[in-house]
């Protein structure tokens, strides 16, 4: 039986989507069976930062009962599977995500994990993955507006009797006026698995011809370093550490050199192919 | 190369010329850390009535009451337990034989919910201010069922 975790933070923009897609690519990279599901089905976007848009058969159509949960499983990058929500609004109003812990029970057993993006606020879509998880990994960013909610998606997890694992703070610039881990542990009385710094990289994972998530286009940056030691503490496994950045200073410089000269390699793609074999 | 440069001298500068003029919120701090302890709730008793009034703050509702599917009432947090189990029975009998695959029952009256929900053999009358989903129903219905089924209360 895989394990299933919803990613919440009560705020929106606190980087859920981001950190969902490269802790799952994270994870996969570790030979982990990974399934990734776009729980935020009115304002789902995991599919574009996996540029997996163009799925014909969504969460939204498994949903309303006129698909089955196998034909709406892609393959993703770095071996990830992947749940895309569909983005038409028409759709959205008529799902009913109440029925979305009897999908994930029916996968469990074909992955390790399975990871749900969920939407920001506790409202109904949110209570209906919180539900269907067996843990919740909290995140937030080092504000304390980010903090207020992110305490009530931990009161609203346990009134579904749904048990908290730890947080991510994301963001975290080094600012004197940030909240620190020390204090974020305290108020809520958890964990803190990984402090993403904030990371450029992130930002441009959108702003590039074939969007990828960092994990797999410069998985060595500081925030994917983060994710990747999240990763290791959420599997138990001891990781070696993707670190495609650590080169002295005559290596960066030869090598940004050289670049100018090099012609740019093609990111890789993930192709919206349907997954033919599924693992049991 | 010119980027690592930059961003050193910007850290460098930041830091003897002391840019960083942000302060912790320690007003925030304060309000939240009494916070989580409001909303802790100790469901670890053997007395029914107790447990289910803590219910009641833990999902903020107003009124539980627990009926068999026949109108029997089990355990409930309300003096008129006889009549909402009679009545909340009938009227969910009523509905799922008009709608038989009826998932619960939901009647705003008076500015107040009062909603039904089956799981296993019983019935969950509940009453609140504002709607539960299906999803918070059943996990109520499950501390109801777990706690009965430990103390053999069923």
């Amino acid at each position: 039986m895989g394990r299933v975790i919803s990613l919440i933070s009560g705020k929106g923009g606190v980087g859920k989507t981001t950190i969902t897609a490269n802790l799952g690519i994270a994870l996969a990279k570790r030979n982990l069976n990974v399934c990734l599901i776009d729980a935020d089905i009115a304002m789902a976007n995991l599919s574009l930062l996996l540029n997996m848009q163009n799925s014909p058969i969504t969460l939204h159509d498994v949903l309303l009962g006129e698909a089955n949960i196998q034909d709406a499983i892609y393959d993703g990058p770095a071996g990830v599977k992947f749940i895309p929500s569909g983005l038409s609004l028409e759709n959205y109003r008529r799902v009913d995500s109440e029925r979305l812990q009897g999908v994930v029970d029916s996968i469990k057993n074909q992955f390790d994990f399975i990871l749900l993006d969920c939407a920001a606020g506790i409202g109904k879509n949110v209570m209906a993955a919180i539900s269907a998880s067996d843990e919740i990994l909290l995140i937030t960013m080092p504000s304390s507006p980010s903090i207020a909610d992110v305490l009530k998606a931990k009161i609203t997890s346990q009134r579904l009797g749904t048990k908290v694992i730890g947080i991510m703070i994301n963001f975290m610039r080094g600012e004197k006026g940030e909240i620190k881990k020390e204090d974020v542990m305290k108020m809520l009385e958890l964990p803190v698995l990984s402090i993403v710094p904030f990371d450029d990289e992130i930002r441009k994972s959108f702003m590039q011809e074939k969007v990828m998530p960092i994990m797999i286009r410069v998985p060595g940056t500081p925030a994917g370093i983060a994710i990747q030691r999240a990763a290791a503490k959420i599997s138990g496994l001891s990781i070696k550490i993707e670190d495609s950045e650590k080169k002295g200073f005559l290596g960066r410089f030869f090598n940004r050199l050289f670049s100018v000269f090099k012609k740019k390699p093609k990111p890789t793609e993930a192709k919206p192919e349907k997954t033919k074999e599924v693992k049991k | 190369m010119f980027k690592a440069a930059k961003s050193l001298v910007k850290k460098f500068a930041t830091k003897v010329l002391d840019l960083d003029d942000t302060v912790k919120p320690l007003s925030h701090l304060e309000l939240f850390e009494d916070y989580l302890d409001k909303f802790e709730f100790d469901t670890n008793t053997p007395d029914v009535l107790k447990f289910l009034n803590i219910l009641k703050k833990k999902h903020l509702v107003d009124d539980i009451v627990v009926a068999t599917q026949n109108g029997s009432s089990v355990v409930s947090t309300n003096g008129n337990s006889v009549t909402t189990a009679v009545s909340g029975a009938a009227m969910f009998n009523y509905i799922q034989s008009e709608h038989p695959k009826s998932e619960s029952v939901m009647i705003k009256s008076n500015g107040q919910w009062n909603m039904i929900f089956p799981d296993k053999d019983k019935l969950y009358i509940v009453k609140a201010s504002s709607d539960l989903s299906v999803t918070e129903m059943r996990s109520l219905a499950k501390e109801i069922d777990t706690f009965l089924e430990t103390r053999n209360l069923n």
